[in-house]
């Protein structure tokens, strides 16, 4: 049978928790919030203030600073960069598979050639495209 | 199971077979791959076999290969018609057709899933190669323009299905499709999650399929991405979308029919004025493919608003003569190659190419539903099949077919006019590959004895 439902229905929203259990969370919202507005709004005016043109500055750690940084970066570093995550995340895959290394037996060990197998395809890809050589 | 092993491996031997540099090697390799797909799908057809069948995310059920099947034509058909343009690349041929082969990956896995998961997976794997491919075109700012355009636009999309997924798994408690019609079924009270969920998981397919509100991207994307990608957005992804969303909503949502007959009923209409409408007024010829395709979108959704046994084929069937007219359009459009995409440049392609003009009349009536082109019998099956459940919006789409005729005629009127003799606009050549003309022979015959194939079933 079809069941006929309108749009009113959605504003009668049958959550499964009731709104009591969601008062400690606005609670900690309102004091998150209390203490960045705070902290931004009275340490300025409490603090005592010097100013001068060295202190002033964009870099003050120690070196000057030395033209504009918004000038164009090689896309090579992007590419290492992406490339760099899509690897080091293929890491992170093998921590719960050792540690479930026992009790996986052979399938989980397929599975983890398999794997390891599209990735080192990509790999041999990528170095073959020549995506790593730094100079051409 | 075996047809998406072979596919992938495929695109694995496509990308790699790039480096000895041979375009004709690469294309070859790739279209034996995807006949072999194609051949272990019928081979399906007949020996439902039980390779891997204890995976229950896919299964290669009958509607499923129908769709794969005229996913792969489609596919074979725009690296034919593109060649030429990958080919212009040495170093990319086989990229552009590594990409499109993964992304018809995706396809054949959206129109096969039963899980949300595996579905999730499929329109991922569909989408992010096109999002690439649509960039193509490095050098060209449009080109780009485009495929970011389409890349944070379609990002934002799959955002808001995880969400409805993650909403419908609330209130359902599982991700199978058949699990949860199961659920629709017995359960004494929806709970309003699911009504929210499905909401999002229809406004993330009405994106992916460029239906009205959510068609923005599309005459943009259409018109930056290079001209075979543009084919294969008209007609693949939006099979393998189409494919994914009459089966999701036919099956896991059968029970809340109600619920979303209204909402799309209202949506299909908008979709087709929104599509008719603005096609009127275009100058670029891609971007008037995007509006008809909105049209389309539009046409092919009465399917899913008038549920009836024959939805599913109706909808297949439409899509297939859709997609052969669409791409021989786009090939027609790469043998005239105006660099402005103006509608202004097919003039006298009738009588400098005949064949190629006939063929571009040809699809145009076809999009245009003259018979006894196979466009036609699209229409008539989708229109017949609701006409008496639901005859006013029969009337509307009839009434948009019209407006539809006025614009598909007057680009026809264009092709056929004698050539400028202003020197205005600088005329084209109009050169043509074998490739090219193979594809558009066989978008011509397949348009002109498409109707056949009702016969068949």
């Amino acid at each position: 049978m079809l069941r006929s439902a309108n749009f009113v229905g959605l504003l009668y929203l049958n959550l499964m928790s009731d709104v009591q259990d969601y008062i400690p969370i606005v609670l900690q919202s309102l004091v998150v919030l209390a203490f960045v507005v705070g902290t931004l709004v009275f340490a300025p005016k409490l603090g005592p203030k010097l100013s001068s043109a060295k202190k002033d500055a964009n870099w003050e750690c120690g070196i000057e600073a030395d033209g504009n940084a918004r000038f164009p970066i090689s896309v090579r570093y992007f590419v290492i960069a992406i490339l760099f995550v899509l690897f080091d995340v293929e890491v992170i895959f093998f921590y719960p598979y050792a540690v479930n290394f026992q009790a996986l037996q052979l399938e989980g060990l397929m599975a983890v050639l398999i794997f390891v197998g599209f990735f080192l395809t990509g790999f041999i890809y990528v170095l073959k495209k020549g995506a790593l050589e730094w100079e051409k | 199971m075996l047809a998406l092993i072979i596919l992938f491996l495929t695109a694995l031997v496509t990308l790699f077979v790039g480096f000895a540099k041979k375009p004709l090697l690469t294309l070859s390799l790739s279209v034996l791959g995807l006949l072999g797909t194609a051949a272990a799908l019928i081979c399906q057809w007949y020996h439902p076999s039980d390779f891997l069948s204890s995976y229950e995310g896919v299964n290669m059920d009958g509607f499923a290969i129908l769709f794969s099947l005229v996913a792969i034509i489609f596919t074979i058909l725009i690296i034919f018609s593109g060649f030429e343009q990958f080919k212009s690349r040495l170093d990319h041929t086989a990229d552009y057709i590594g990409l499109l082969i993964f992304s018809l990956f995706g396809a054949i896995v959206m129109v096969s899933f039963q899980d949300m998961f595996m579905f999730f997976l499929g329109l991922e794997i569909l989408s992010i190669p096109i999002y690439v491919m649509a960039g193509a075109r490095k050098d060209d700012p449009l080109s780009s323009e485009s495929s970011l355009k389409y890349f944070i636009t379609g990002a934002f999309a799959t955002g808001i299905l995880l969400f409805g997924i993650a909403w419908l798994y609330g209130a359902t408690g599982t991700f199978k499709i058949y699990e949860i019609q199961q659920f629709f079924m017995e359960a004494e009270q929806i709970s309003s999650l699911a009504y929210v969920g499905l909401l999002f998981i229809l406004s993330a397919f009405l994106f992916k399929i460029g239906a009205a509100p959510f068609h923005f991207w599309s005459p943009d994307v259409y018109d930056g991405a290079p001209a075979p990608v543009t084919g294969f957005m008209a007609a693949v992804v939006k099979l393998g979308a189409f494919g994914a969303f009459i089966k999701l909503f036919t099956i896991a949502f059968s029970e809340l029919y109600d619920f979303w007959m209204p909402a799309l009923t209202f949506l299909a209409i908008l979709t087709m004025f929104v599509g008719n409408l603005s096609a009127i007024r275009q100058v670029r010829f891609k971007r008037l493919l995007a509006y008809s395709s909105i049209a389309h979108v539009g046409y092919s959704l009465i399917t899913m608003v008038v549920l009836t046994n024959n939805s599913a084929l109706n909808l297949w069937y439409y899509l297939f003569s859709y997609g052969f007219a669409t791409i021989a359009l786009i090939t027609v459009q790469m043998i005239v190659n105006d660099r402005e995409d103006r509608i202004e440049a097919f003039k006298g392609l009738g009588r400098a190419n005949p064949f190629v003009g006939f063929v571009a009349v040809v699809a145009l009536l076809a999009l245009a539903g003259v018979p006894p082109l196979m466009g036609f019998f699209g229409k008539f099956l989708i229109f017949a099949d609701a006409i008496s459940q639901n005859p006013a919006l029969i009337a509307v789409a009839l009434l948009n077919s019209g407006i539809g005729i006025f614009y598909y005629l007057r680009t026809v009127i264009v092709i056929l006019q004698k050539p400028g003799v202003d020197n205005e606009i600088e005329q084209s050549e109009f050169k043509t590959t074998p490739l090219q003309l193979i594809v558009l022979g066989i978008c011509v015959l397949a348009m002109l004895f498409g109707g056949g194939l009702l016969m068949v079933h």
